[in-house]
């Protein structure tokens, strides 16, 4: 409860939306993202072999079926984190660990950049079919976690239904179910690295049995959010 | 009603440790609160915890001061006004207490503290106390307290490094410490970039950073009651706020898991205790009368009674109850009341340039970085004519809108000129506390109001204080040495001195002690080494209200350390042969 009056007396307005901006970092500037967008098509040192756009498209739209993540509207710095983490090895998986390690550290943050700048998918996309009982209990695990087996509501960190928290917190708002529920049971398996000592996903997933991983993945899926939601990140 | 064994008022840190160890001893406990229960889930969890408006700017989990507030005045003579909307300090009220909306700074106290007037009478001669200045010896060593202090931290998961290990100094902590029995239990919080700042310039000018001992969990962790405690994710949501991750240490997450369900604790909200029921002639407690959530008045009768609520209700219901001669500040005379002390603030502000960016949303209450150069008795008080000291640190406990603008002191108030300093300034500038301590004066006291009552119709309890000149010396000596720090910085240093009368209107801290204080005698304390009324056997006083000064630290480890102790105490020796534990 310590708090210094230092400011006191200038303490009583509102913060502008402009303060807003600036603390996010503003819109990425439009060479940086044509930079992206070369990469996205190939400029990379795999070329064509490692062009993102192969698999996420120019728009980052996920792909559901084969469990590629949405990247459109993804915090540019939480896409640019994992990037090194394929290129160093910390974040393993046989396609991307290539592909990142062949970027160079300007070419991983430009592609961060571009895919964050996408606009998010409408929302008239499809909704995933489902057990409305089940999106309903992973709805409450967004909301409030499981108290009795110490796990943390979701959006406690992702924001309200997942729309994320840039710069640290992915969106998770219309990710495909099976991308979120392979990266939970990635955790979950310790193949997928956590932050030490915090070890934040490693902590929760292993807590989570197999139904809620696909409880939170389908209810993830079925959130639709608008445009307006959408973050643009802090990078300068 | 039937009787029960130990009857709780209130049930904050104080509370919740009291029922787990006298539970675990078999004897029956009933907790009286007078706020509404609560809990992580559902009653903190985001968005709706994170609303600044709500929380931090009108108060949402402090007292009402519409049922029940305190008078102010800074002197005897001037008429003392009730506190209509609370500022300088906010009392919680609720399941948990100020346990639930705390920072998690979670500091020790020094060896010297407890025995702060034979300790300076002895280094330094006996002009060294101020005239007035009542400073007094607490009767208890910080040997005796070591152990208590090690479990609480322990129950709260602190994230620390130890600087001193059963008398070896460790390198990264605090080297002026005294003796620890062991390391904190967890890794210290990784620091914020302006805390960083601050500790490389404070190691140039010579002083000592440490990572300030956190009760916001670094790491999963489970605790020696068996709770469980999740990692802190550096929402900077902590004062003022419940935390939604189990990550802050509260009697919710390290405490009521093991408590709750209990056939022999039994936990009442809605309850606000008036009066211990007192009987002069056997000077015992019978128990205590409360108003229920439906304004009944029940009688409930208990063996023992324990005092578990904020300093300023303790003291007021001793006041209201004939417990303990009041304190007179005309004579010296009388205990209750006496030595309230607070905590003597000032700060600097170092504002970068716009290439420094510290990102203050990302925080936690206790994420920082803290020197003790000049804190207590760390350093050689000759010849500057005062006692005491400071803290000198740098937290980011997290850049919220409405409230996070730091502006250079030459800014307007408002306007244009005012939004462009804020956007320039927001993501650049470093706060650094001076957390002073607070010197205990025979004018500085609590009594019973002679005019405004509650919406119980009981008189409010009056505070009388202002800043002794020892204090104000100490906070201008420490201010300076904190604007060293912030000069050697870089940008541009501004510091925020304690000046004027104390005021209750701008927020200082949450650190008001004293007013039933413990001694070594009843002539000059109001309960014994064991926090046992010198008056009443039976009536136990926990909490910040039994400290004698306030040292320059916040008080939560002492006020765990001393409720352990005191539930040792009665757990083992109290209960099984009711009596006095000190002879008078």
């Amino acid at each position: 409860m310590r708090r210094v009056a230092l400011f006191a007396g200038l303490a009583a307005a509102a913060a502008t939306a402009a303060v807003a901006v600036d603390v996010t970092g503003g819109r990425p500037e439009q060479q940086r993202i044509a930079a992206g967008r070369a990469v996205a098509a190939g400029a990379g040192g795999q070329g064509q072999a490692g062009a993102c756009f192969r698999c996420h498209g120019f728009d980052g739209a996920a792909q559901a079926a084969a469990a590629v993540p949405m990247l459109a509207g993804q915090s540019a710095e939480y896409m640019h984190d994992q990037l090194r983490h394929y290129a160093s090895g910390e974040r393993q998986n046989a396609i991307m660990s290539p592909i990142a390690s062949a970027l160079t550290e300007q070419q991983r943050a430009d592609a961060a950049a571009y895919y964050a700048a996408q606009r998010v998918p409408p929302p008239h996309v499809e909704r995933p079919g489902g057990d409305p009982a089940l999106i309903q209990r992973g709805g409450v695990l967004s909301a409030v976690g499981a108290a009795e087996n110490g796990v943390q509501a979701c959006q406690n960190c992702h924001g309200p239904a997942g729309i994320g928290m840039a710069p640290n917190y992915p969106r998770l708002a219309g990710q495909p179910a099976d991308y979120i529920a392979l990266q939970l049971t990635l955790w979950k398996r310790g193949e997928r690295p956590g932050h030490a000592p915090y070890n934040w996903m490693v902590n929760i997933a292993r807590r989570l049995s197999d139904e809620d991983i696909r409880a939170v993945a389908l209810y993830f899926a079925s959130v639709q959010t608008e445009e307006a939601s959408r973050r643009v990140g802090v990078l300068p | 009603m039937p009787s029960v064994d130990v009857v709780l008022v209130g049930f904050g840190w104080t509370g919740a440790l009291l029922a787990k160890e006298l539970t675990d001893a078999g004897h029956s406990v009933l907790a009286l609160e007078r706020g509404r229960g609560r809990q992580t889930v559902p009653d903190w969890q985001t968005p709706a915890m994170h609303d600044e408006l709500k929380y931090a700017v009108r108060h949402g989990l402090m007292q009402d001061t519409s049922k029940e507030t305190l008078t102010f005045r800074n002197f005897e003579g001037q008429e003392a006004l009730p506190m209509r909307q609370l500022g300088s300090f906010l009392p919680g009220t609720g399941l948990g207490g100020a346990g639930v909306h705390w920072n998690g700074q979670t500091y020790r106290f020094q060896e010297s503290d407890f025995i702060l007037r034979s300790h300076l009478l002895r280094r330094y001669g006996a002009g060294i106390i101020a005239e007035g200045l009542t400073i007094q010896d607490w009767g208890i060593t910080y040997a005796e307290l070591e152990p208590y202090y090690d479990r609480f931290e322990k129950i709260c998961g602190i994230g620390g490094k130890a600087g001193n290990l059963r008398g070896a100094i460790q390198p990264g902590g605090d080297p002026f410490e005294a003796p620890r029995s062991d390391e904190y239990p967890n890794p210290p919080l990784e620091m914020p970039h302006a805390s960083a700042l601050f500790a490389r310039a404070a190691a140039n000018v010579g002083l000592h950073p440490y990572p300030v001992p956190a009760a916001n969990a670094s790491r999963p962790y489970r605790n020696p009651y068996g709770c469980e405690m999740q990692p802190c994710n550096f929402c900077g949501f902590c004062e003022r706020f419940g935390c939604e991750h189990f990550a802050k240490a509260s009697p919710q997450v390290c405490v009521l898991p093991a408590l709750e369900g209990r056939q022999n604790f039994e936990l009442r909200t809605g309850c606000q205790v008036t009066r211990v029921n007192y009987d002069r002639t056997s000077r015992r407690a019978t128990g205590v009368t409360y108003v229920d959530a439906r304004g009944r008045e029940i009688e409930q009768p208990a063996g023992m009674v324990a005092l578990c609520a904020f300093a300023f209700h303790n003291v007021r219901l001793l006041l209201l109850s004939g417990i303990g001669r009041p304190y007179d500040p005309n004579t010296g005379e009388g205990v209750v009341g006496k030595n309230y002390t607070y905590q003597t603030m000032s700060g600097a502000a170092v504002f970068h340039d716009a290439s420094v960016r510290i990102n203050p949303y990302m925080g936690a209450g206790a994420a920082g970085m803290v020197a003790q150069d000049y804190n207590g008795e760390n350093f050689d008080h000759g010849g500057l004519g005062f006692v005491g000291g400071a803290y000198i640190a740098a937290y980011m406990t997290g850049g919220r809108p409405i409230q996070h603008h730091p502006v250079p002191s030459d800014t307007p108030r408002w306007g244009a000129d005012w939004k462009r300093a804020v956007r320039e300034h927001y993501n650049s500038t470093v706060a650094i506390s001076v957390h002073g301590s607070s010197m205990p004066h025979r004018g500085n006291h609590l009594d019973l109001d002679p005019t405004y009552r509650d919406a119980y119709g009981n008189p409010l309890l009056r505070l009388t204080f202002d800043f002794p000149a020892n204090d104000r010396l100490m906070s201008d000596f420490l201010t300076d040495r904190a604007m060293e720090v912030a000069r050697a910085m870089g940008g541009r240093a501004e510091a925020s001195r304690r000046t004027g009368h104390y005021s209750v209107v701008p927020y200082q801290t949450t650190h008001n002690t004293g007013g039933a204080i413990m001694g070594t005698n009843p002539q000059e304390s109001a309960v014994n080494r064991y926090l046992q009324c010198w008056d009443a056997h039976n009536v136990f006083v926990m909490g910040a209200t039994v400290f004698p000064h306030n040292p320059g630290y916040n008080p939560t480890d002492t006020v765990g350390a001393l409720a352990l102790w005191a539930a040792r105490a009665i757990r083992d020796d109290y209960l099984p042969n009711p009596r006095p534990l000190v002879d008078a």
